[in-house]
């Protein structure tokens, strides 16, 4: 019975709450930072060989970092729906904390393999564009269908912590 | 586009070629419509002279951007970002182009002088490597390459410490008695300098244990002689070469000083090749040419006659028909005209596809604007844009994307108005939630749903105006049968599934029932007619059935634009969090500071990555949800014969 009381005592809403909300913010980030760093690798072989790429190929290594920003977005929104940066935080009950929990599920899955798999199209992409440079275009587009799914977790994710009333 | 054939006298051949780069409005052709026969042409007896002007030209054009580079090289003149052409006045052209030996000769020299500084470089290297190993034996008269007596060879080399230099000599002796080491003692190295020696006839067994050993032999191959000798020799050289190098570099920063020529110069090969190549095109007799081309049919008429005023010519025109497979040359507004460079990404239009610019230009502009969504952003983005056009005059593809996005940031400060966005919350943030940019419509961030079902709305739009086009290709064509079954029949049951869904939420349950009617009609349209091409009636109503299966993909079509109230809200939430960043430290004096510098930051760094993603993802919904309802692509741009120039506009005063 103690040892449930002390369960209880760590678990409280808030807490449950901030553990998803950082999940969502550290798993995309580590998506997009091995997305990033994927690409970053190829860009650097491409601009060995033609430096004037540079610009395109950073370009190109911008695409998998979103996954990041969308992981920081789900994190303030929790922040903010659950009152955390207005003080209001022990209106948090341990239910709402586990669906503030469940409400990040969807961008810290998605948003980690959606950065990585963007990030190796992108670096396929950074190929296309050392042979074809006029196809920069083409290669960004390709990654972009990639990060769709994330943006679709990320909706699945803001939409559900918008819907949880706190207070 | 019509098609025109002209043909001229041999004589004339030159400047009518000239005149047809100036007037830069036919695109040459291969001739090859011999269809009449009466025209059996000699080989042409030109095409070795030909090739030879087009290997001169291309020849002249690598040396000339090879001196550019150089140039950029040693002259580091700072180069704006956004570089525009060099205004060059003609007389000025021409007395570069009349000079043209004097700058080859310049830009060889640059190009010799560059290789001799690498070789240059690459003998300082070798010697100073050849100087450190030497350095510690210029005390020591001793002879390399050829050392010893007529009995005893010596091979100087050093050892790491010591102990070595025993094990050495107790391996060494335990083989050949007849040898010895003698270290040369000295304290002020790290390394001990020692002389092997031993008797000639032993070296077949001596020289595998020096190899096999910690041993290092001094070993210069290039040179023999006395070490102190061979130091000086190659200090001298070092310095002779730096000399060599100082002085060719500094005459090279002086060439340099004329990449201007080498620039115009380089235009001018450009030019001349591309004048060359246009001539493998033209069919010559001996006394006549003849060529064939491509002009957009709005100026057929004024090229006839400018052509005509100077040369004994005959000119014949028709309409180009659409086996022709002709280049397209695109008419649109000038507000539409810099969206034609999103269709030229994807692929230009085929002589098949009607224009998709003045269709895709609105929502391209909508989608875009309402994905970024922030007057503030709006404002920055749309002066940003401003100066690279109307300022650094940036051309080509560069100020057609500068054009839209300039568009776009201006419709999107319509929308930051609606939506209450200003780099997304600083007023309030700045005045601790006294005040807050007003809001016309509504708050994405507190009805996200409604935000949703009019993105989706919009989508919906876009996809019905992709349709409609598919629709009006395949009317125009005659197949009206295709238009209404295929095409038609979905817009009428897609707009009763919206009805259906959206009736009750209007409280509107007349708007379901007429849905209702609408899914019924237009999904029977298409369980009946869908699968028409098929004689068994059975399988044809199977196959309508199965049809009806594409609604997934019209679903999932319409969710997918529900990205543009993620990305609107990524914009909004990201200026946010700055914003709250920003205003940690409250709005005393550090505060202040703190909120300028993280907000300047911030700010910029979201609207890099917002305009990115707000450009991509409007890019993607344009190539994969509406392109694919009726777009096929995979024409060829027109590409008139003109004068091209890649570094220097003529001016003609």
């Amino acid at each position: 019975m103690e040892f449930v009381q002390a369960l209880e005592k760590i678990f409280t809403g808030p807490v449950i709450a901030f553990i998803g909300a950082a999940l969502a913010a550290a798993m995309a980030g580590i998506g997009s930072a091995r997305g990033v760093g994927l690409v970053g690798e190829a860009a650097a072989g491409v601009v060995s060989e033609d430096p004037s790429k540079f610009g395109k190929v950073l370009l190109l290594q911008a695409l998998p970092g979103t996954q990041g920003i969308y992981g920081l977005l789900t994190w303030f929104m929790v922040m903010n729906q659950g009152g955390f940066l207005s003080g209001n935080a022990s209106a948090v009950t341990t239910a709402q904390g586990w669906q503030f929990f469940a409400a990040c599920l969807p961008i810290m899955i998605v948003g980690y393999y959606s950065a990585y798999y963007q990030g190796r199209v992108s670096a396929a992409g950074g190929s296309l564009v050392a042979k074809r440079p006029e196809e920069l275009t083409k290669a960004i587009v390709m990654s972009a269908m990639v990060e769709t799914y994330a943006i679709l977790a990320l909706l699945a994710s803001v939409l559900t912590i918008l819907s949880i009333k706190v207070g | 586009m019509d098609k025109i054939h002209i043909v001229g006298l041999a004589n004339d051949k030159e400047t009518i070629m000239d005149s047809l780069m100036k007037l830069g409005a036919v695109e040459l052709s291969e001739v090859t419509d011999r269809s009449d026969g009466s025209m059996e042409p000699e080989e042409p007896q030109e095409s070795t002279e030909l090739s030879a002007n087009v290997k001169y030209a291309s020849d002249l054009m690598l040396r000339m951007k090879n001196a550019v580079e150089l140039s950029d090289k040693y002259h580091h003149e700072k180069k704006p970002m956004f570089s525009s052409m060099r205004k060059v006045s003609s007389d000025n052209f021409m007395t570069v182009v009349s000079s043209i030996d004097d700058v080859e000769a310049k830009a060889d020299e640059l190009q010799n002088h560059t290789s001799e500084i690498t070789v240059l470089n690459t003998r300082i290297m070798k010697n100073i490597l050849i100087a450190e190993q030497l350095k510690p034996w210029t005390d020591v008269e001793i002879k390399l390459g050829d050392s010893g007596t007529e009995f005893v060879d010596m091979v100087p080399g050093t050892f790491e410490s010591i102990d070595e230099v025993e094990l050495f000599r107790d391996a060494l002796r335990s083989s050949a008695s007849e040898s010895d080491v003698i270290v040369l003692h000295d304290n002020d190295l790290s390394f001990i300098r020692a002389i092997v020696i031993y008797h000639r006839d032993l070296a077949e067994s001596i020289i595998p244990i020096i190899k096999g050993s910690v041993f290092r032999p001094l070993s210069i191959s290039s040179r023999s002689g006395y070490s102190g000798d061979i130091y000086d020799e190659c200090v001298a050289e070092i310095e002779n070469d730096r000399n060599k190098i100082r002085e060719l570099t500094s005459r090279c920063r002086e060439i340099a000083e004329n990449v201007q020529e080498f620039e115009i110069i380089y235009d001018h090969a450009s030019v001349l090749f591309d004048k060359s190549t246009s001539q493998s095109m033209i069919l010559d007799t001996d006394y006549t040419f003849i060529l064939q081309g491509w002009i957009p049919s709005h100026l057929t008429e004024s090229v006839e006659k400018a052509l005509r005023s100077e040369f004994i010519i005959a000119f014949q025109s028709r309409k180009a028909k659409t086996e022709d497979e002709y280049p397209i040359l695109l008419k649109n507004h000038p507000l539409v005209k810099p969206y034609e460079v999103v269709t030229d990404m994807f692929s230009p239009p085929s002589v098949r596809d009607i224009d998709p610019n003045p269709i895709m230009a609105p929502f391209f502009l909508l989608f875009f604007s309402m994905m970024l969504s922030d007057a503030g952003y709006g404002l920055i983005l749309a002066a940003g844009c401003a100066l690279l056009i109307w300022k650094l005059k940036v051309t080509g593809s560069m100020r057609s994307m500068a054009m839209f996005i300039f568009q776009g940031s201006l419709a999107a400060i319509v929308w930051g108005f609606l939506f209450g966005g200003f780099f997304g919350d600083m007023i309030t943030a700045l005045s601790s939630g006294r005040f807050s940019f007003p809001t016309i419509w509504f708050n994405p961030i507190e009805d996200p749903t409604r935000l949703m079902i009019w993105s989706v709305l919009f989508g919906v739009l876009h996809l019905f105006a992709g349709m409609l086009t598919k629709a009006y290709i395949l009317i125009i064509t005659g197949k009206w049968k295709d238009a209404v079954f295929d095409v038609f029949s979905w817009i009428i049951a897609l707009t009763g599934v919206g009805l259906l869904l959206g009736g009750p939420a209007l409280n509107l349950p007349v708007l379901a029932d007429i849905g209702k009617y609408m899914v019924i009609t237009g999904f029977g349209v298409i369980v009946l007619f869908g699968g028409r091409d098929s004689g068994n009636p059975v399988l044809r109503i199977l196959k309508g059935i199965i049809g009806l299966y594409d609604i997934t993909s019209y679903v999932s079509d319409a969710l997918s634009y529900t990205r543009i109230l993620a990305l609107s809200l990524a914009t909004a939430v990201i200026g946010m969090v700055v914003n709250k960043l920003g205003s940690i430290l409250g709005f005393g004096f550090t505060g202040i500071i703190l909120f300028i510098v993280v907000g300047l930051v911030g700010h910029m760094l979201n609207l890099a990555i917002s305009t990115l993603g707000c450009y991509v993802h409007t890019s993607r919904l344009q190539y994969v949800e509406f392109f694919s309802k009726f777009y096929e692509g995979g024409g060829r741009a027109w590409d008139p014969l003109s004068v091209k120039m890649k570094y220097i506009k003529i001016s003609n005063n």
